[in-house]
């Protein structure tokens, strides 16, 4: 039983020590995933209206579908999906390009530092 | 608590936890990444729907989107049933539409024919057609069965009540039909057209003639003065000196003083109508073309006016105002939907596309052409194209705009002679 505690704690020990080597996520990594994940559901979102063929129900913007009609409603959904496909998809991707090479200067501008502290500790 | 009220708004890029806490140097960048690629995605974003301008503009030949347009009403106008449906579509909102749906059809079949002369059977049997159903509905049903509600009421102020709209679009499309290739049934029709149409607009004094009760509008009686014309260089007939008075009257009595481009609507004495009474892009740039028959200088000086006051193009996507600046009306069903700030209208907008086309405005051209790729929302199948943000009326000027050419030369070409 007491040699069993001891190995436990001798295990909790362990991974503390590992937890604590392993490096810490970058703030912005949480932002990148979620930029990502927008994206990917724009994208998904307007192929799916674009599968269902409501692109057929855009003539409500030349007014040949009267407005108020579910025809019409249709219409201006399938317009704002492909809106958010066309703005936001790519802008939502740079935007996680430019933040992941942010985090990727920062770490390696960070490497070396480490690496001379742990020279020093050595 | 605030991350699930971000949550419900959808905007999960901002539940990250360096959006909500104390604001850091990694949410500036985060903001700024997001600032950067957004201006960096609205700079070139019209490239990607760019296209070349030889798929729609050709000197001689038809263009492949010309072709793939018309391969599409073609199929419509050859099958009675198709063609009943699209027109029943196009009456349900606007009989006028159904109306110019023809005319516009008709001119570009037209200067297809002229610009494929194999064509040539086939085209004159749908013109035939069209201007056979539009006769048959006119003498059945009376000329108002094209008209908005509000004309059949009565008011008319010249008797007997008559639309220079109707007179004039038919008239149009009876001398584009002799001039592809001459029908001698159509002779007595085109010359009685002229003499009705003459005879009304000079009981005006500014020599124009009713569309609706005292409403004269310019995009009816601008079509009319072509039609004038055509009908001069195919029959010998002399309207030189109207089509000259009707000029130096309109340039007196229907210019706006402050950009100089003439006005939509006016009463028969002349008077502004309150439905037009500025310049408007859904009349300037068709009566604009069709004053290219009628004086060449003052229709390139309408056109660079209204280029100046109402054509726009905003990161590469060209667009025209319904009104100038500083001036704005109301809309209605010639307007169509307005976008707010950029004062940007889908029928003008279109009507410029003709426009660009017959004046050789390349440049304002290809920022039109880029925007009707990014929301006119094109469907190709089978070689056939249509426009779903579009109907019948307006794929019709977009094929007009994209065939336009060898018609008006031709009548220049007998002007001179």
């Amino acid at each position: 039983m007491g040699s069993g505690t001891l190995e436990n704690e001798k295990i909790a020990a362990a991974e503390n020590h590992v937890q604590a080597s392993s490096p810490p996520v970058h703030p912005l990594k949480p932002v990148i995933r979620h930029l990502l994940k927008n994206a990917a559901m724009c994208a998904i979102i307007f192929l799916l209206a674009h599968l269902l063929r409501l692109r057929e129900y855009t003539s409500v913007l030349s007014g040949t579908a009267s407005f108020g009609t579910f025809k019409s409603l249709l219409g201006v959904i399938y317009f704002m999906l492909y809106l958010g496909f066309v703005f936001l998809t790519p802008v939502l991707l740079i935007a996680a390009g430019l933040l992941e090479i942010v985090v990727l200067a920062n770490d390696k501008r960070n490497k070396p530092k480490a690496s001379q502290s742990s020279e020093i500790h050595g | 608590m605030k991350n699930r009220s971000c949550r419900k708004a959808g905007m999960k890029i901002f539940s990250s936890k360096i959006f909500y806490t104390k604001p850091t140097r990694w949410t500036f960048a985060a903001l700024a990444a997001l600032v950067i690629a957004g201006c960096a995605w609205s700079a070139c974003l019209h490239s990607f729907f760019k296209r070349d301008l030889s798929n729609y503009r050709s000197p001689h030949a038809i263009p492949p989107g010309g072709m793939a347009l018309a391969e599409t009403y073609l199929a419509v106008w050859s099958d009675a049933k198709l063609r009943q449906a699209e027109l029943d579509k196009m009456r349900q909102n606007n009989p006028e539409w159904d109306f110019m749906s023809r005319t516009y059809f008709v001119l570009a079949l037209a200067n297809m024919g002229l610009r494929d002369k194999s064509r040539l059977p086939e085209v004159c049997v749908i013109i035939d057609s069209i201007i056979r159903n539009t006769l048959e509905i006119e003498s059945e049903k009376g000329f108002q069965h094209f008209l908005l509600s509000y004309g059949h009421s009565g008011g008319w102020t010249v008797n007997p009540p008559g639309s220079i709209f109707v007179d004039g679009e038919i008239a149009l499309m009876l001398a584009a039909r002799r001039l592809l290739q001459e029908k001698d049934s159509y002779k007595p029709l085109l010359t009685q057209r002229v003499q009705t149409m003459i005879s009304r607009m000079r009981r005006s004094p500014v020599l124009c003639a009713e569309s609706y009760p005292d409403e004269c509008w310019l995009f009816c009686n601008t079509v009319a003065l072509a039609s004038i014309r055509m009908a001069d260089v195919l029959d010998g007939s002399d309207h030189a000196d109207f089509l000259a008075a009707w000029v130096a009257n309109a340039k007196k009595k229907l210019v706006e003083p402050k950009t100089g481009i003439l006005i939509s609507a006016f009463a028969v004495d002349g008077t502004p109508a309150p439905c037009g009474f500025g310049p408007e892009g859904s009349t300037i740039w068709m009566a604009s073309h069709m004053l290219q028959l009628v004086d060449k200088d003052f229709a390139n000086d309408q056109y660079r006016r209204a280029r100046h006051e109402l054509g726009r193009s905003f990161l590469g996507f060209g667009y025209s105002r319904e009104w100038p600046a500083g001036s704005e009306g109301s809309m209605d069903v010639d307007s169509g939907p307005v976008i707010p700030v950029f004062g940007a209208s889908l029928s003008a907008s279109g009507l410029a596309i003709l426009a660009a086309a017959v004046f050789d405005d390349n440049e304002y051209l290809q920022t039109l052409l880029t925007s009707l790729e990014f929301a006119g929302f094109p469907v190709r199948n089978n070689g056939k194209l249509r426009y779903q943000a579009s109907n019948q009326v307006g794929d019709a000027v977009l094929l007009y705009a994209m065939m336009e050419g060898p018609l008006w030369d031709l009548v220049h070409s007998k002007m001179k002679k």
